[in-house]
């Protein structure tokens, strides 16, 4: 293609340079740009045997750098699902990010060798504490408006009365649980610290693990409590 | 239920866009999909920010009018994209020289994400600047009215990229800083090369101007000129893409 345009400008119509002249694009740039749209035309071919839809082809065209990370890759199947975590969370979440954000800043801290928390397993740990906390929230609107209508009723409703209190001590717990959890992470942040010195890491991947445990069977927790509560 | 990609209407897009960019960005749970995020996203986030600078260039335009309506619409769009496509791979090279792993599809989701924003800012700005110009102020009032809308609409849309960008890494604010550095050259050159954007009221209307020198050559000029030093308003020597500009004769110079 650049050879093209530099032929063109060695022996293209009179005209046709002229006007390439008048509008300012000196040869070499037409050269850069004819050779920008092949890769962007090789792109889009590529896309498009790979599946990928006309909007996402189409675009290659003029666009290629910006999709160079879909090269090689199958167009994906049905809708991709947004960040689903983003918009839960509960009134610990600025916590859980202080938490997960000093571990993190402890794991970059790490001088070499593999790093000893996978980032991913960190952000999912996250995920779910997000979750929990969310669940918590949902518990504590849950019982406020439950009371506030026990308050409005005249005759006591003692089945209510033993609902609420069952919610309340399985909310308890749970809340409990993620503080141990919290607390739990900024030990492990010592942990790391302690890493540094003595240099064993099996210590603190098995202080994680016993922390992911322990936000899974929260998870579970939850559940069977709020099923017995609705029971 | 969640919402998906595929599903999402276009004025959701663009309100996610606006107050929650990062749940557009690929990381859920640990796990990344910028790839699919990017293959299902990409072609409306180039719609949205092609509609978006067109819009804000059509302002632009407003101030000369006739064809410079035109000519502004079609040239924003690339201003805005132009730096975008040419500065990504330093923008890679920067975080991996920083130890920080940043993939192709994220890097080129974050950048259309952060684009599209910038787009949708510019096109919320354009009533806003196309009231002031028509009040018809002076040709440099509008020009920095101009400029003070682009570094408006344009922060939000570079914080949005560098925060898009994996966290982590020692070394993880120069490589932000580079990145900054390189986008705000890139941007500046386009401009260069891309005016005029704003023409005169009585003045001749053209695409592109000829091609002379750099930014930096013009900037050199205005700040001689500051200096009282005044040789005209033509940029000096010329790089591989530039023209050699004759320069003016003694006889024509200005004296302070």
């Amino acid at each position: 293609v650049i050879c093209f345009g530099l032929t063109l400008d060695l022996f293209g119509a009179p005209p046709l340079l002229a006007e390439i002249d008048q509008s300012r694009l000196p040869s070499l740039w037409v050269s850069l740009l004819l050779g920008y749209l092949g890769v962007g035309a090789a792109m889009a071919w590529h896309l498009g045997r790979r599946g990928h839809q006309l909007g996402t082809s189409t675009m290659a065209l003029a666009c290629w750098p910006l999709l160079l990370g879909l090269v090689g890759r199958e167009a994906p199947v049905g809708g991709v699902e947004l960040d689903a975590t983003h918009h839960v969370g509960g009134p610990n979440r600025g916590r859980i990010d202080a938490c997960i954000a000093g571990l993190q800043h402890a794991l970059d801290e790490q001088l070499a060798g593999a790093p000893l928390i996978d980032a991913a397993a960190l952000l999912k740990l996250r995920g779910s504490l997000y979750r929990a906390d969310h669940r918590i929230a949902q518990v504590d609107r849950l019982l406020g408006e439950a009371r506030a209508t026990a308050l409005t009723e005249h005759a006591r409703d003692v089945t209510l009365e033993a609902a609420i209190a069952r919610l309340s001590e399985a909310r308890n717990l749970a809340a409990h649980e993620l503080e141990a959890v919290l607390a739990g992470l900024l030990s492990l942040r010592v942990q790391l610290g302690l890493f540094a010195l003595a240099g064993e890491s099996e210590p603190v991947r098995a202080r994680f693990g016993e922390l992911e445990a322990r936000v899974a069977a929260l998870a579970e927790l939850s559940s069977i409590e709020l099923a017995q509560v609705q029971s | 239920m969640h919402a998906t990609t595929t599903t999402i209407p276009g004025m959701q897009l663009v309100g996610l866009l606006l107050r929650e960019p990062e749940r557009l960005l690929g990381v859920d749970d640990g796990h990344d999909r910028s790839a699919d995020k990017l293959a299902a996203l990409a072609p409306r986030l180039l719609a949205i920010t092609l509609i978006g600078t067109a819009m804000f260039g059509l302002v632009l335009g407003s101030y000369r009018g006739d064809v410079q309506y035109l000519y502004a619409a079609i040239k924003t769009p690339l201003l805005l994209l132009l730096p975008i496509l040419i500065g990504l791979p330093a923008i890679r090279a920067f975080h991996d020289a920083c130890e920080v792993a940043v993939s192709w599809s994220r890097l080129g989701l974050a950048a259309l994400v952060a684009v599209a924003r910038t787009a949708v800012l510019a096109a919320a700005c354009a009533p806003v600047l196309w009231l002031y110009l028509s009040w018809h102020p002076d040709y440099h009032r509008a020009i920095l009215a101009m400029a003070g809308c682009l570094v408006l609409v344009g922060w939000p849309g570079l914080r949005t990229l560098i925060d898009a960008l994996p966290q982590g890494g020692r070394q993880r604010g120069l490589a932000s800083f580079a990145s900054i550095a390189v986008l705000g050259v890139l941007l500046m050159q386009s401009g260069w090369l891309l005016r005029p954007f704003v023409v005169r009221p009585r003045a001749e209307i053209t695409f592109l101007r000829p091609i002379e020198a750099d930014v930096f050559s013009s900037l050199a000029s205005t700040g001689r000129a500051a200096q009282g030093h005044y040789r005209g308003w033509d940029a000096r020597g010329a790089g591989l893409l530039g023209r050699d500009v004759q320069p003016t004769s003694p006889s024509e110079e200005v004296l302070p």
